[in-house]
């Protein structure tokens, strides 16, 4: 019985096929007056194509069946700067392909349709002023889409932690405070903090510092662990050892 | 891959390719008139028709094996066949260019 198969994996296997035959070729020219190159291939296929709503599937025709559609697979040889020119770039260690981004499958699935596959594609599409929202028939919920973009610049600008010191106000109570770089960076969002497994109030909230008011019991305890909630891109979590934090 | 035992006559396809893209060997050498003379290739075309056997595995990975006809013999039902095209180029190694 003949499997059904995906056009963009039977061409994954055609170019596999292509290089092992490149790559024999090429030994056996070591020892040959004449090389050998593929220039260019074609395949012609008899199948029934079938479409699931999704995907288009084929299956190769068997002996016997009649009314077979014809496919007609051409691979052309091109130079490296060919490919730079005609192709996206390849996907950086950084990028989030769209197949691993926390969204609904179905949604996965329609912007693979519409040639999306990381989320690089969606800040470039982003930068364009393009509206995937309203792409008709696409059912693009722009939330998801804003959420994965935004996630992408905060992984960008990680937090840095270079200090933590505590300190006490003019009410008495107790305060620490976290310095360094890229801390609260979204207007939009109040960071949370929750030290030694209790919620803190966060009575200054800024790029550079995060001020967490203990109370009673967190001080007693001596502030240890620290969870913040930056933003809802990101959350760190600090162990705080005798030595690093200084008292005034 | 799936657990069917490929058939002995398929090879796979890029197998196929370096038979079909490798001419024999030696070159042709002529001697009209007591001189003598080399020829060699400088392409290959070629279209063929072959069996081509498509195999998927659970992740949807597809595997390519093929065979080009083996008998001609009008049977009831023929085997599907598809056409394959190569366009080979020939160049002498560097080393016999000089």
């Amino acid at each position: 019985m003949n499997q059904a198969w995906k056009l963009e994996s039977f061409l994954d296997a055609i170019v596999m096929e292509l290089d092992k035959a490149r790559e024999t070729l090429a030994i056996k020219a070591v020892n040959k007056p004449l090389n050998y190159a593929v220039k260019d291939l074609a395949i012609e296929l008899q199948t029934f194509p079938t479409y699931d709503g999704d995907d288009v599937r084929f299956v190769t025709a068997q002996p016997g069946q009649t009314g077979a559609s014809k496919i007609s697979v051409q691979l052309g040889s091109i130079t490296d700067q060919q490919v730079r020119a005609t192709s996206k770039e390849p996907p950086s260690k950084s990028d989030v392909q769209i197949a691993d981004a926390k969204i609904e499958p179905s949604m996965k699935n329609e912007l693979r349709k519409l040639g999306v596959t990381s989320v690089s594609d969606l800040e470039r599409i982003d930068r364009e002023n393009i509206d995937l929202a309203k792409v008709p028939e696409r059912n693009l919920d722009p939330g998801a889409i804003a959420n994965l973009i935004r996630q992408r610049s905060r992984d960008r600008t990680p937090p840095v932690i270079k200090r933590a010191t505590l300190s006490r106000a003019a009410d008495g109570r107790r305060r620490l405070t976290l310095s360094g770089q890229a801390l609260a960076l979204s207007a939009e969002h109040q960071p949370e903090a929750v030290v030694d497994g209790r919620q803190q109030r966060v009575v200054r909230a800024a790029p550079d510092a995060i001020e967490v008011e203990l109370d009673a019991a967190a001080e007693a305890h001596g502030a240890r662990d620290v969870v913040l909630a930056l933003d809802p891109y990101c959350v760190l979590r600090v162990e705080l050892k005798s030595s690093q934090v200084g008292a005034r | 891959m799936s657990s069917k035992r490929r058939e002995p006559k398929y090879l796979d396809l890029g197998e196929l390719i370096v038979a079909y893209a490798t001419p024999p060997e030696p070159l042709l050498a002529v001697q009209p008139d007591g001189e003598s003379c080399r020829m060699r290739p400088t392409a290959v075309s070629l279209t063929s028709p072959v069996e081509l056997e498509i195999r998927v595995d659970s992740s949807g990975r597809v595997e390519l094996a093929s065979a080009p006809p083996l008998y001609d013999v009008d049977t009831s039902f023929r085997p599907v066949f598809q056409r394959l095209t190569l366009e080979v180029d020939v160049t002498l190694s560097s080393e016999e260019a000089r």
